[in-house]
This record gives C-alpha cells, sequence and structure tokens, in this order.
C-alpha cells in the first residue's frame, strides 16, 4: 500500500519507502501529450541538489531550468529525474540502506569478523607448522650425528678385526713355523 | 502548439512545464495509479539488490 504526501510540494506526490531507502516524487506536467510524439522535453526548476524549487522557493532563474527529454534520465545532485512516456516526470533519491543492503551491512560485519578469527587461527597454526618444521631440522640434525659416530664406530671396529685377524694368522703361522723347525732339528739330532 | 514549445533543428518540440501543475490527473484514482506506476518503475530499478540477497543467503 502506498500512501502519498502533498505537504512539502502541493503539486508533487511524493513517498519514502522505507523498506528500499529510497524517496520517490512524481511531478505531472501541465498536460497530457500523446506518447507516440517524437520530440517531448519536460522543463523544470531544480536546485542543485536536485529538489523542486518550490513555487514559494523561485530561487532558480528560468535560464537554470533543467530541460529533461522524454526517456532521458538525468542525475541532479542526489536526485535521479527520469522522463517516462507518460507526462509525468519521475524522480528518485536514496533516503538510506534499504533492509536488504542493512542486512548485508551485518553480514559483512559478520564475514569480516569471521575472517578476523580465521586470520588468528591462521596465524597459530603457521606458528605451529614452522616450530614443527624446526624441530624436525634439529632432529635431523641429531640423527645425522649420531648417525656418523655410529659409522666411524664401525669402521674403527672393522679396521681392529682386520688387524686381530692379522695378527692370530701371523701367530698360527709363526706357531707352525716353530713347530717344523722343532721337529726337525729333533729328527736331525736324532739322526 | 503551446507558447512553450520550442523549433529545434529536428522540428518543433513540445516543451512541458511540470514544476507547479496539478492539472495533470481528473480524478484522485488517475493520480494514485500514475504515482503507483512511478514507484514501481522505482522499484524495478533496484530489483537487482533484492536478486543479490538471495544468492546470499
Amino acid at each position: 500500500m502506498i500512501t502519498t504526501e502533498t505537504m512539502k510540494i502541493p503539486f508533487a506526490i511524493t513517498t519514502v519507502l522505507g523498506g528500499v531507502g529510497v524517496e520517490v516524487m512524481l511531478m505531472p506536467a501541465e498536460r497530457e501529450v500523446p506518447e507516440d510524439w517524437d520530440d517531448v522535453r519536460f522543463t523544470t526548476a531544480r536546485h542543485t541538489d536536485g529538489s523542486p524549487c518550490a513555487s514559494l522557493c523561485k530561487c532558480v532563474v528560468t535560464e537554470d531550468r533543467t530541460m529533461i527529454r522524454r526517456g532521458e534520465t538525468v542525475v541532479i545532485g542526489e536526485w535521479t529525474w527520469f522522463a517516462g512516456d507518460a507526462s509525468v516526470l519521475t524522480g528518485y533519491r536514496r533516503t538510506g540502506p534499504s533492509e536488504t543492503e542493512a542486512a548485508l551491512e551485518v553480514r559483512l560485519e559478520d564475514l569480516a569478523d569471521d575472517f578476523a578469527g580465521e586470520k588468528i587461527l591462521h596465524d597459530l597454526t603457521r606458528e605451529d607448522l614452522e616450530r614443527a618444521v624446526a624441530d624436525a631440522k634439529r632432529a635431523g640434525a641429531e640423527r645425522n650425528t649420531a648417525q656418523r659416530t655410529v659409522t666411524w664406530w664401525v669402521e674403527i671396529n672393522m679396521v681392529l678385526t682386520d688387524t686381530l685377524r692379522l695378527l692370530f694368522a701371523a701367530a698360527v703361522a709363526g706357531w707352525a713355523v716353530t713347530v717344523v723347525l722343532g721337529v726337525t732339528l729333533v729328527w736331525w739330532l736324532i739322526a | 502548439m503551446s507558447p512553450n514549445d520550442i523549433q529545434t533543428a529536428e522540428g518543433p518540440a513540445v516543451v512541458l512545464m511540470v514544476d507547479e501543475c496539478t492539472e495533470l490527473f481528473d480524478t484522485a484514482t488517475e493520480r494514485s495509479e500514475a504515482f503507483e506506476r512511478a514507484v514501481a518503475d522505482v522499484l524495478a530499478l533496484f530489483a537487482p539488490i533484492e536478486t543479490i540477497e538471495e544468492d546470499f543467503v
């Protein structure tokens, strides 16, 4: 249901659509012109903010009147005026956010809060990951050190084993030579 | 032609004065209907905003 107000400007019809955040104003022409006429122009006095220069005002001189052709849309200040096919001039201006825009603003604030929360979580996760990477690097370095130590001991053991094996072989050989020489000496003495 | 009409390079142009006219509509019903059409035209301009809501919900 549209209610009209005619108090401020008697010759205009105006209403504020709060849900949409728009004020609409209709200004009838002095006469009706058939819609199929080619060149129809509306002449109107407008303040710099786009509002009509009402009959008691008369501050806009004739030379400064605005001419709007039928089918044309003109933006003056905060008002947008367009001349439709009928012999009327229709204007509108925003009076505030619509219900949808207000809801979107609330949603935008909520999303901004969510984003801030996600950013904090992201920072904490990144710190955890950086700490884990540092721990892994430290553990890798310790493992490499331990591996080098073990490798050194294994190499030392291999050298010692080879040395012992060589000494044992030499001892066995010496013992065998001694036995052969001893037997040979005994045999020579008997003979 | 009305005294206000003008001659242009393309031919005569009808000039409608709108600032202080109250005689266009014969009845209050015509006046109200014209205004409802004007409001509908304006609301149509803001219809895309309403569709955005459906995308976001």
